[in-house]
């Protein structure tokens, strides 16, 4: 490995690698930052330009697309409630109401410096621990990923402790929606009313444009206001931030970036699955978990550097083994093939310095993700300033046309339209929108991981029950899931008795 | 809206949402049965619960509010109950419903002709007209100008990122 | 007088245009082509080589359309019912079109909505296990599956794959080795699988298994001569195991193209697949490159329906 650094770092310092780095980083936080444009769409749609060049420096620029559009999906999240990529779904959850409090520089700093560092500590983990980690992620199989998959279901009591009942049906009517189209284990045909075209089933991120961003134009628009926020720029933002997280939130943002790579690192767990288990996970641990949701740094903090942690992850046993942690990582896996380099334990010799200039750019990139990011953010803010219907009508637009790019399908807009009043409503009542889109984002997984722990029982002793029980993982999360159901009971009652004696006292 | 009018709507919505899927349940057969049988299960099961539970507190509601406006002396301890069984109205801020329509009925509208008349004309068309009857009608400068001056860049801006950079197809029909 | 020369100008230059653009040459503007899976997965990687080729030999590029999901049912929908003046074609996998059409309702049909343009690729599946597996050949692991009865587990990627029909295949042929059979959403969980150890064994695609190739061995390849890219390999007939089964790809356009349009594309293919260059770049990015033309790809998928439709029968798996 040594023998290869430092021609990797030379290689990053050459201009056209470097404009590369700088472009990358700005092309991806601008389409991050767009509501209807995803990461993988942006570097899906870069990929044929790289063909054009040589793999290192094609490849350096695809990484830093991945990581800028992973941060600039928090712009949207914090400035319009919007996601503006599914990974930042959580960053809305205390990212909006610090806007609505005039807090939004805050809240737009607070998101880039954990972005930065989750992302390099991501790297750090694809550089020193790659091959250890991704036999690791190996071992998670059909009884392991179903156990995940649950405890990621069961983070929902978590975050609606006041409203579990409700938080668990809109779950579950999440899950009923994913399974329109086919079936996962048999192929056969479900819930398509009749119309083939539903046969592609509900695709996940139309769906969460809809539930978040076009529910959220509703809202605006009934609300009468011109603008959405006030937007107060106060200088010392930056410093107050950086010193708030470097004292009282190492230890949360260490937590999120580690769940964060281990999340990538899983084959089939991307982003928006590691920002909001990593989300809750911080209210869970946290000493006072009601200041979640009202608009707390800490809050940012964990969705954003577990969201760019998850790159690193997914690299890990892209390169090593081929497979590719995220959707993204499969795209510049397509790209890598494309160009005739082989992945595998080889790459880091064969392909060294290919390999160990892109690791390299990556931290780069991170770093440079601060000056370029603050400079955007600048400029993102002042969108504030414009009128609320210009930017209402302007998401509605953006969702339509990123939610066709996906598939050329005109069905993931109508998706769009159906889910925004879905959530909007569904709002009102009660309905827990982040409980339904993690309900449609799981709820394949489960089966189909179900569907394979049957299989594999024909071939087990103990049939099924020894196929779901018996790694060593399998153990360790069916006690976690255990754990995360009953946290919020306890809460719960505790809570209630503390009222009550509260209540005693005054009567 | 109370806490006990919303948990009424949801247990209604719950249970239409079931039976929506219900529907179509005799289609399925053997395995893929069993996932959406539970999750259909639960769905109603928790509708009723919730239609329930929304009945119920709303008839204790309104006994408790009956029965207290006749004493004064439990107004202090009406307040508590109050505070516990309602969630406050959205009184912070009121919602306009006429405004949610007209744009709902927009939006519907612009998914119909993006793929008859062709996105970029409809999106100009839609940005517009909504506008018209969207925007801020006491500033200066008459609402289609205004309008005008953001949707053309704006739709320009668009055409330049996603047809010229990224070469995305758009819906195409009759127009652009 | 002057008007109405002008006049007559006018007419006249607007028909020419109008009978020059239709006389001039096939094709005149650019040809969406229809990918029916995802950005960056082994189809868009082989119709992105095939276009550089493709920009040498013909006036007009193409612009890629992908329409994933349903396991590419959603896309070769759209190519069978997209206009027929041949400037919309598309990828299709077979034996994918023919186990749609026979098991689960698709609105096409191999034999009457396409014209096929060319076969480009031919994938052959093959018989994968570990680096530290027990077999090393397909006879040890034939003997270790008698012996111990759903034991051995298998990795396919399913239902309604061509791993699949390999395996109905399989089973057909050698009832007394029982597997466990376990489907997966697609290649890469199936590597992911077997690496990890959740399954002994797979049938898996040459230009997948090749992803991780330095972690596999390869038993046997169900092709019926070796391949070059793993030329040490016997085949499974080599070893005593008749078995054929491979994915091709191949593109195609709606049927009822005007002939003359279909003779120029398919001449254009022909040009591109004999390409030393471009089978070059093929080798490169793993994909096994063989040419079949048009019409005799039309008859194999023929015959290949036919036998596909006993096997779905025989194992209960028929639609319609």
């Amino acid at each position: 490995m040594n023998e290869f650094i430092l021609p990797a770092i030379l290689n990053l310092f050459e201009p056209m690698n470097f404009f590369l780095m700088i472009a990358g980083l700005v092309g991806g936080i601008i389409v991050g930052a767009l509501p209807g444009l995803t990461a993988t769409m942006g570097v899906a749609l870069m990929v044929p330009i790289t063909f054009a060049m040589n793999p290192i420096s094609g490849l350096i620029m695809l990484g830093a697309i991945y990581v800028g559009a992973i941060y600039g999906g928090a712009n949207s999240a914090i400035l319009i409630c919007t996601p503006g990529t599914p990974s930042s779904v959580a960053t809305t959850f205390d990212g909006w109401p610090m806007c609505q409090n005039g807090k939004a520089d805050d809240a737009l700093h607070v998101s880039l410096i954990s972005s930065a560092f989750g992302g390099i500590i991501g790297t750090f983990f694809l550089l020193f621990f790659a091959a250890a980690l991704a036999r690791f992620a190996l071992r998670f199989g059909g009884p392991e990923n179903f156990w995940l998959c649950l405890f990621g279901l069961s983070t929902i009591a978590v975050m609606s402790v006041d409203n579990m009942g409700k938080g668990i049906i809109s779950g579950a009517i999440g899950i009923l929606v994913a399974t329109i189209g086919l079936d996962p284990n048999t192929g056969s045909i479900r819930f398509t009313f009749g119309t083939y075209s539903l046969i592609q089933g509900i695709s996940v991120i139309p769906c969460m444009i809809g539930l978040f961003s076009f529910s959220q134009v509703l809202y605006l628009i009934g609300s009468k206001r011109e603008y959405i926020a006030k937007c107060s720029t106060s200088s010392g933002s930056f410093m107050y931030v950086t010193k708030y997280l470097f004292t009282k939130c190492k230890v949360l943002l260490m937590r999120s970036s580690i769940i964060g790579t281990i999340v990538g690192m899983l084959p089939g767990a991307g982003g928006e699955i590691a920002s909001i288990i990593t989300y809750n996970e911080a209210k869970r641990w946290d000493k006072n978990p009601e200041r979640y949701g009202k608009g707390c740094i800490e809050g940012v903090a964990a969705s954003e550097s577990a969201n760019n942690a998850v790159i690193g992850g997914a690299l890990i046993p892209m390169l090593t083994l081929g497979i590719p942690g995220s959707a993204v990582a499969a795209v510049i896996l397509g790209a890598l093939m494309a160009h005739g380099i082989q992945p595998g334990f080889k790459i880091f010799t064969a392909s060294g310095e290919l390999a160990y200039t892109f690791i390299m750019s990556q931290f780069l990139v991170c770093l440079l993700m601060l000056p370029v990011g603050y400079i955007l953010c600048k400029f993102m803010a002042r969108l504030l300033n414009l009128q609320l219907t210009y930017i209402a009508l302007s998401i509605v637009v953006l969702s339509y046309i990123g939610a066709y790019a996906i598939a050329n399908s005109i069905i993931d807009v109508w998706i769009v339209v159906i889910f925004g009043f879905v959530g909007y409503f569904g709002g009102r009542i009660g309905m827990d929108t982040g409980a339904m889109a993690l309900g449609v984002i799981l709820g394949p997984m489960i089966e189909e991981n179900l569907g394979k722990c049957v299989d594999l029982a024909n071939a087990h002793n103990y049939g099924i029950y020894g196929v779901m029980t018996e790694g060593v993982i399998s153990k360790i999360l069916i006690f976690a899931l255990m754990l995360s159901i009953v946290t919020p009971l306890y809460v719960g009652i505790t809570r209630g008795r503390r009222n009550a004696k509260k209540g005693a006292r005054h009567a | 809206m109370r806490k006990s009018k919303q948990d009424f709507w949801a247990g209604i919505s719950f249970i239409l949402i079931g039976a929506a899927f219900g529907v179509q349940y005799d289609e399925l057969t053997g395995v893929s049965r069993i996932f959406p049988e539970i999750l259909i299960s639960i769905i109603i099961l928790g509708g009723i619960y919730f239609v329930i539970k929304g009945l119920v507190q709303n008839y204790l509601e309104k006994k408790l509010t009956q029965s207290l406006s006749s004493s004064p002396q439990e107004t202090k301890k009406s307040d508590e109950i109050k505070e516990n069984c309602c969630v406050a109205e959205d009184a912070v801020e009121s919602i306009s419903w006429s405004r949610i329509l007209i744009i709902s009925i927009f939006a519907v509208l612009l998914v119909f002709s993006l793929e008859y008349i062709g996105f970029f004309v409809s999106s100009l068309a839609f940005v517009v007209i909504s506008y018209l009857f969207l925007g801020d009608k006491s500033l200066q400068r008459s609402l289609l100008v205004r309008s005008l001056i953001f949707a053309v860049p704006f739709i320009i801006i668009v055409w330049i990122l996603f047809v010229k950079l990224l070469h995305v197809p758009t819906p195409a029909g009759i127009l652009f | 007088m002057v008007k109405f020369l002008s006049k007559v100008c006018i007419i006249v230059a607007v028909v020419t245009t109008f009978v020059g653009s239709a006389l001039a040459e096939y094709p005149t503007k650019p040809i969406n082509m229809v990918i029916a899976f995802s950005a960056g997965g082994s189809s868009d990687v082989q119709a992105r080589i095939m276009q550089k080729y493709w920009n040498k030999y013909a006036p007009k590029p193409w612009v890629f359309i992908y329409k994933p999901g349903a396991g590419g049912i959603i896309g070769f929908t759209e190519i069978a019912k997209a206009r027929k003046d041949g400037y919309t074609m598309g990828g299709l996998n077979v034996p994918h079109i023919i186990l749609q059409n026979l098991a689960q309702n698709a609105q096409f049909n191999p034999s009457d909505s396409f014209d096929y343009i060319a076969q480009v690729v031919n994938d052959p599946q093959c018989i994968a296990v570990r680096k530290d597996s027990p077999f090393k050949t397909v006879q040890e692991f034939l003997d270790h599956a008698k012996v111990n009865p759903s034991k051995v587990k298998v990795g396919l990627v399913g239902p309604l794959s061509g791993h699949h029909l390999m395996y109905l295949d399989f089973k057909e042929k050698y009832p007394e080795h029982r597997l466990t059979h376990v489907f997966y959403k697609g290649a890469t969980d199936q590597n992911a699988a077997l690496l990890g150890g959740e399954i002994d064994i797979m049938f898996g695609n040459l230009n997948d298994v090749m992803r991780s190739i330095d972690e596999f061995r390869v038993l046997g390849i169900a092709a019926e001569e070796k391949n070059d890219f793993l030329p040490g390999t016997p085949t499974l007939k080599e070893q005593g195991v008749d078995m054929v089964s491979d994915i091709r790809r191949c593109f195609a356009v709606p049927k009822g193209l005007p002939a003359e349009d279909l003779a120029t594309i398919r001449k254009i293919f022909k040009e591109i697949c004999e390409d030393p260059e471009y089978l070059a770049d093929m080798r490169k990015s793993g994909q096994p490159a063989e040419y079949m033309d048009g019409e005799s790809f039309a008859k194999y998928i023929d015959a290949q329906q036919q036998a596909s439709h006993d096997a779905l029968q025989k194992a209960n798996l028929l639609k319609k």
